[in-house]
């Protein structure tokens, strides 16, 4: 009975409410990277996802499922999958790896035009930071086409995902949109 | 908040939602709670069970196996199992969580989850299956390891290529001294497996595997002793001393209450029981008839089983369960199967010392209201009189007394019965036999096997049946609405009655029926045979007519019918398997895998190793070619074999003379030309000796041999 009366409770305040944010982005980009940062606080290591990770971490007093999806070519196209009800969705770039932004430019655009996430805020990682002869996060920007988005909340942050430089910022941001959209 | 957005928020809250169980699953399984969602899969897997076809939800299933909850897990794993052949393409999104989870700090999860990969059938998933299955086989807790070593099959069937390659087949060898007995038998039982499923031999046992096998059996769990069983039976030891000791070790197993268990057993120590000495080997055989008889007090399907295996452990060892007639009769409640597979085994255990309690007995089965067991009693007491001289005449008795007492029931068998005795003692029992015969009605045999002895009794005893014309006209009278089988008797009988005993009546009917037989009847065997007796009939020589017309058969020695020797053997391979039941060797109704892996080997070896190969496997089929072509020795087996049973049976023996004179004939004429493709063969047996000539003519020889290794 208890347990009835909490989750009615729990569901009437929102207090078991879980924000399922997606981490997207090219293979090698430093997802899988970033989400075990940000949950565990360390840098793992890591091999190629074939499929995903989940993990559910609490960021001021929000619970959020933090999906991190495999970004091989092959997986792609079953992205789609994972859509729906989607609060928001981190974009992981590779800043080194200029052969490639025009690859991850058409990922990039080809999912927003997807129905289910028309409602969900961007935050776009500008990684790998630390390297050298990586492109700033206005470079990543315009190589992107982030300023053709419209109707749309988005944000590029430089990150080094192996530093944790950037993370904090760029979720801090993303909790905000999403506070503010759901509230 | 900008206009075209709204609109799209507009839009959602105008559509109608959509309905009916699918979409509310796929909404549960999305859900922002995780307590829906957990909820949401017990649905799902309920709807599942009771056989709706969810796989729609795959990928949305999919998404919540990636959970620290047990339970969840379990059921998401039960979910893939069911529908991974649906969405093969989707299975590699579970991937990642599956090595994850061999990772797992819980060995439930890591066991889990190798045992899933391992059941999602799916070749996508083969490629991932190695590292996971390489850390698990190598795992700290026996559960883990055990479970990869099935794994290690499952994959093998998928994928034999990358399982041989990546050394897998090494690693569940190397298992087989681990410490804990579920893996070693685990993994003897995946070895067997995939030996079996390929026919090579990849299960190598030495002799120091040998003692770990002896060891592990006795703390294994029935599953673990059968497979072990299974492989021991299949190791052929070399020295006495080592087959004493598997039989040393094995006894104790003759005593275990699963059924399954003993008869593996037994099947071990018969394997062996060609090794030892003759005085070992029937106390031996001695001891493995109480745990057979044991099988007896088993429900009646597990006895049936025991049966089938005891008729051919019978067939190999006669001297097994000689004592133990009385196990083997038959209890008012035996179901039907039962009661006819015990009266075949008793009839193959009678002797000379029990002969007439297990004729008391058949009586009483004859007696029976079921008709096949009747049928089945009053067959085993004609086998029980001709194996058995001794009494036979009291076995003709009671087959009379039946006759007598309840003739429509049991004519049928009893005729057929009849003629077998009449040609196993001739003349003894002849009066018997006309008696019954002289009662019969020819409505009342039904069976086309009984009218065939009927009328076969009528021709060979003509002048001792009663009302002979009379009997001949009405049969001819049904003549062609009968069998071929009783047509060709029939027109046997009726030729010897118009040798030994003609009558104007007979002279007309075998007219008839020659008439008939050539021109009406469509069976090519029958016709046949009309035409020959017709030929036959129409030469002069009427001593020569009655040399291959009325030529004696040989006495019947026997029955009961055996395996024919290789089947035997193979059956005898069978014991305790489903083949042992069927009385088939497995071959013929499970397929094997594919030859796949030998060829894997084969590609392994270097390209001189193979040319060797095939060089002598050509050699080796020349000879035999060779051997086929050499039709002298040949002839001189042929004679052999016609000069021993001239022996035996000085009648037939003038005709296989005759036989003889033909192929002599043809012996003295040259020999046929060799098929060109042997001297193809010729010309390469030669070539090991010519290795070592000029380079053009190796690269020549090299060239045919590829050819040849593809007719290969």
């Amino acid at each position: 009975m208890g347990n009835v009366f909490s989750g009615i409770f729990g569901r009437l305040w929102g207090v078991n409410k879980e924000i399922r944010i997606l981490i997207l982005g090219l293979d090698g980009a430093g997802k899988t990277t970033i989400l075990y940062k940000l949950q565990m606080g360390e840098v793992v290591k890591t091999k190629p996802t074939i499929g995903f990770n989940v993990e559910t971490l609490t960021y001021k007093n929000i619970s959020i499922n933090m999906w991190d999806l495999g970004g091989q070519t092959s997986i792609r196209p079953y992205w789609r999958c994972y859509y729906a009800n989607t609060a928001a969705v981190i974009f992981v770039v590779d800043s080194t790896d200029k052969e490639r932004i025009e690859v991850a430019k058409k990922e990039l655009h080809m999912m927003l035009k997807e129905d289910e996430l028309t409602d969900s805020a961007l935050l776009v990682f500008a990684n790998k930071q630390d390297q050298p002869g990586a492109l700033t996060a206005a470079e990543v920007s315009k190589a992107l086409g982030l300023v053709d988005l419209k109707d749309r909340s988005w944000s590029i942050v430089a990150s080094s995902a192996i530093k944790g430089e950037g993370l904090s910022e760029g979720l801090d941001w993303l909790i905000d949109v999403i506070k503010e959209e759901q509230m | 908040m900008s206009v075209s957005r709204l609109e799209s928020r507009l839009r959602k809250l105008f559509n109608v939602p959509r309905k009916g169980e699918t979409f509310e699953f796929r909404e549960g399984l999305v859900s922002q709670y995780a307590d829906e969602r957990k909820d949401t899969i017990q649905r799902v897997i309920a709807a599942m069970t009771v056989g709706k076809d969810v796989s729609s939800l795959f990928p949305d299933i999919l998404k919540n196996i990636a959970t620290h909850d047990l339970e969840q897990k379990k059921l998401v794993y039960l979910y893939l199992m069911n529908y991974a052949k649906t969405n093969p393409e989707l299975c590699i999104l579970a991937v990642n969580t599956f090595v994850q989870d061999t990772e797992d700090p819980n060995p439930l999860v890591r066991a889990l989850a190798i045992r899933t990969m391992g059941c999602i059938r799916v070749d996508k998933m083969v490629d991932y299956m190695e590292i996971p299955l390489k850390r698990t086989l190598k795992d700290d807790n026996p559960y883990v390891r055990k479970t990869a070593a099935i794994c290690v099959a499952k994959l093998f069937d998928l994928n034999s290529r990358m399982c041989i390659e990546q050394g897998f087949l090494d690693e569940l060898m190397s298992l087989l001294d681990d410490s804990n007995q579920m893996v070693v038998a685990n993994s003897i039982s995946a070895l067997i497996e995939i030996s079996k499923a390929t026919n090579s031999n990849i299960l190598k046992i030495d002799s120091k595997i040998l003692k770990k096998l002896l060891i592990t059996l006795n703390e294994c769990t029935e599953w673990g002793r059968i497979a072990i069983l299974t492989a021991l039976a299949d190791y052929a030891a070399e020295e006495v001393g080592e087959v004493q000791h598997i039989i040393d070790r094995v006894s104790p197993q003759l005593q275990h209450e699963n059924p399954a268990v003993v008869l593996s057993a037994v099947k071990v120590i018969i394997k062996q029981l060609d090794k030892v000495d003759e005085e070992q080997k029937n106390s031996l055989l001695k001891r493995l008839s109480s745990p057979l008889v044991s099988l007896l007090s088993t429900p009646p399907e597990l006895q049936y089983v025991a049966l089938r295996n005891i008729r051919i452990i019978l067939e190999k060892y006669p001297v097994v369960l000689a004592r133990e007639l009385r196990v083997f009769f038959i209890k008012y409640n035996d179901p039907l199967y039962l009661k006819l597979e015990k009266i075949d085994i008793m009839v193959r255990l009678a002797d000379d010392s029990n002969g007439l309690l297990l004729l008391a007995e058949l009586r009483e089965y004859a007696m029976e209201i079921e008709t096949e067991v009747v049928d089945k009693s009053v067959m085993a007491l004609g086998q029980l009189a001709i194996k058995i001289p001794k009494i036979s005449k009291k076995a003709i008795d009671v087959l009379y007394e039946l006759f007598i007492s309840r003739s429509d029931y049991v004519i049928d068998q009893l005729v057929v019965v009849l003629q077998n005795i009449l040609r196993r003692y001739s003349n003894e029992y002849l009066t018997t036999v006309i008696t019954i015969i002289g009662d019969l009605e020819l409505d009342s045999l039904k069976s086309s096997d009984a009218l065939a002895s009927y009328v076969w009794i009528v021709g060979q005893y003509a002048s001792e049946i009663p009302h002979l014309e009379d009997r001949l006209t009405s049969l001819m009278a049904q003549f062609q609405d009968m069998d071929p089988a009783v047509q060709s008797a029939f027109l046997t009988t009726i030729v010897k009655i118009n040798l030994t005993k003609p009558t104007p009546v007979t002279q007309s009917l075998l007219q008839q029926a020659l008439n008939q037989a050539t021109k009406e009847i469509e069976n090519p065997d029958v016709r046949d045979k009309a035409y020959i007796y017709w030929r036959i009939l129409s030469t002069d020589n009427s001593e020569l007519q009655k040399k291959i017309i009325l030529s004696k058969l040989p006495v019947l020695e026997s029955t009961i019918d055996h395996f024919p020797p290789l089947l035997l053997n193979e059956l005898v391979n069978e014991i305790s398997n489903l083949g042992s039941v069927y009385h088939k060797p497995a071959s013929s109704f499970i397929k094997s895998v594919d030859g796949e892996l030998i060829n894997t080997q084969l590609q392994t070896k270097k390209f001189e190793e193979l040319q060797q190969m095939a060089k002598s496997e050509i050699v080796n089929n020349t000879v035999k070619a060779e051997n086929l072509l050499d039709f002298d020795d040949d002839y001189d087996a042929v004679q052999n074999a016609n000069g021993q049973s001239d022996t035996s049976t000085p009648v037939t023996g003038n005709i296989l003379d005759e036989l003889n004179d033909l192929f002599t004939n043809l012996s003295t004429q040259p020999p046929p030309p060799q098929p060109s493709g042997s001297s193809v063969f010729k010309d390469l047996i030669q070539e090991p000796e010519s290795h070592q000539q000029s380079q053009q003519s190796n690269r020549h020889q090299e060239t045919s041999n590829a050819d040849l290794l593809d007719l290969f």
